[in-house]
């Protein structure tokens, strides 16, 4: 024990300058272990010198997950510090109403995300060459025009609702925003926001469910032909968010090697565009929607008002934030 | 009549104090028991000293033989009898005068926690090492920093890097 602390000669002094400074890492580690109970106590300590923030993701975080998550999810031995700190965020950190896409717009049914943004029909003076690089009429000119025309836009104009066979209140073509001059692009496309207000936090917060993630829940998530995917999401019933209209249930979890499932086959194959959704547990600012890809079990349906019973969205990394909004059929 | 043994500090002040109270530190019990009864502490001030030794004759009379009444509560809580003596973690009344023994500034606190780990004095190390955690609970990076002069060696990207992969952790309930 006398190792683990400097020489007796250090004096007050000296102490009053940097309390820390003088005492060994094992002693330090002893006053990190006294913080296990508050994970939030851990993260701002890694944000206070680089001297915490490694021993707080190599040696706190680490041993949290290793007490935590199942074995299937740690990362090799080798792993570095970013590695755990993701981890220890994916078990005690609830991704919040926006990472989970609560926040998203889903009245459409999720259209727009699938075919493409709203654009007016094309003018008469319309010629598809137009799109392509012309010295008569530069690209520029072209997208503030609106002229390129894409496969898209028949689809669109294919599905959308004509007024004239309604016997209810008409829908009227959606027109586009002013300014709204970018052109379609099955990549990134921003989605849409509610306006309306939460009760609770939006972002990212301390999770008040358990920390410890499960199979058993992820297969209850997943279409049935996904079942050899290894999807482990936290013990039910996650972070409740108890909202004006309805109440959320929300999740986090991780697929196991993610690159392998038959879930990223699937997305990838499908050449489905990513939303602008960040991931909650790591660096990746795009994600996909695992519910308009077909992955999620297809009892899951809509409410009245458009929203998904549940919803789930993934990083190429494999992190899963979402919500249920009712009690899952199976339990 | 109880065996007293005697205390020099570093600056050369002697204290007399009960056997039972200086075996609180296994450093001076394993001395004593080669049969040398005046013990130097050179490393450890006289200021210092007294309060490590007030702190052991509280925690000897709490931890003396089970029959004694100042005890027999703590015995009767306590799960691990079977000892000569029982671990007061349970006893109210001590936590709160541990509580009050703590109420330092930190350089005391860094000079207490040097001398008993010293003195091998392992309740007095465990203390302050818990009151030092509880001084950081709830504390946001920057008020961590001021409290214990911890300098903020971090990089602008590094900083702005680390705060949002952790502002999910900047709210208090």
């Amino acid at each position: 024990m006398v190792s683990r602390f400097p020489s007796s000669t250090a004096t007050a002094t000296t102490a009053s300058s940097s309390f820390f400074a003088f005492l060994s890492e094992d002693v330090v580690l002893d006053i990190l272990a006294k913080l296990e109970s508050d994970p939030r106590d851990w993260a701002r300590l890694a944000c206070v010198s680089s001297r915490f923030s490694s021993l707080v993701r190599a040696v706190c975080f680490r041993s949290h997950c290793s007490r935590y998550l199942p074995p299937d999810l740690l990362p090799s031995t080798a792993a570095g510090a970013v590695a755990w700190s993701s981890l220890h965020k994916l078990s005690v950190c609830c991704p919040g109403l926006h990472h989970a896409g609560v926040l998203l717009e889903h009245s459409d049914f999720g259209l727009e995300r699938d075919i493409g943004p709203h654009l007016a029909p094309p003018g008469p003076s319309f010629s598809s060459s137009s799109c392509s690089s012309d010295p008569r009429n530069p690209p520029s000119q072209a997208l503030s025009d609106v002229s390129c025309w894409s496969l898209f836009d028949d689809l669109y104009f294919d599905t959308v609702y004509d007024s004239s066979e309604a016997q209810d209140v008409a829908c009227t073509p959606i027109e586009p925003s002013p300014g709204d001059n970018h052109p379609i692009t099955v990549g990134s496309i921003a989605p849409n926001r509610r306006t309306k207000p939460w009760v609770g936090p939006t972002s990212s917060h301390l999770a008040t469910g358990p920390w410890t993630l499960s199979r058993v829940q992820g297969n209850k998530l997943l279409a049935s032909r996904y079942r050899n995917d290894c999807l482990y999401i936290c013990d039910w019933p996650g972070c409740t968010h108890a909202e004006e209209k309805r109440k959320y249930m929300l999740f986090r979890g991780m697929f196991k090697n993610f690159k392998r499932s038959r879930v990223w086959k699937t997305i990838n194959d499908l050449n489905k565009g990513k939303i602008r959704l960040a991931c909650a547990f790591c660096a990746c600012r795009e994600t996909w929607d695992l519910h308009s890809a077909f992955c999620l079990r297809r009892i899951f349906g809509f409410h009245d008002d458009g929203e998904p019973v549940v919803r789930a969205y993934v990083c190429e990394n494999g992190h899963v934030s979402g919500a249920w909004t009712e009690t899952p059929l199976y339990d | 009549m109880a065996k007293m043994i005697k205390l020099v500090s570093g600056d050369g002040a002697e204290f007399e104090v009960e056997e039972e109270v200086a075996f609180q530190s296994k450093i001076i019990k394993d001395i004593v028991a080669d049969a040398d009864d005046v013990i130097p502490l050179p490393t450890v001030s006289s200021k210092v000293l007294i309060q490590v030794i007030e702190y052991c004759r509280k925690h000897a009379a709490v931890n003396s033989f089970p029959l004694s009444p100042s005890s027999s509560a703590a015995a009767a809580a306590s799960s691990s009898s079977s000892i000569s003596y029982s671990k007061p973690v349970s006893d109210p009344a001590l936590r709160a005068w541990d509580n009050e023994f703590v109420k330092l500034n930190n350089s005391s606190l860094f000079d207490i926690v040097i001398a008993a780990n010293y003195l091998d004095i392992e309740e007095l190390v465990d203390l302050v090492l818990e009151t030092v955690a509880d001084r950081i609970k709830g504390k946001q990076a920057q008020e961590i920093r001021r409290q214990f002069n911890i300098e903020n060696d971090f990089t602008p990207e590094e900083e702005e890097a680390l705060r949002r992969e952790n502002s999910w952790a900047f709210q208090n309930n």
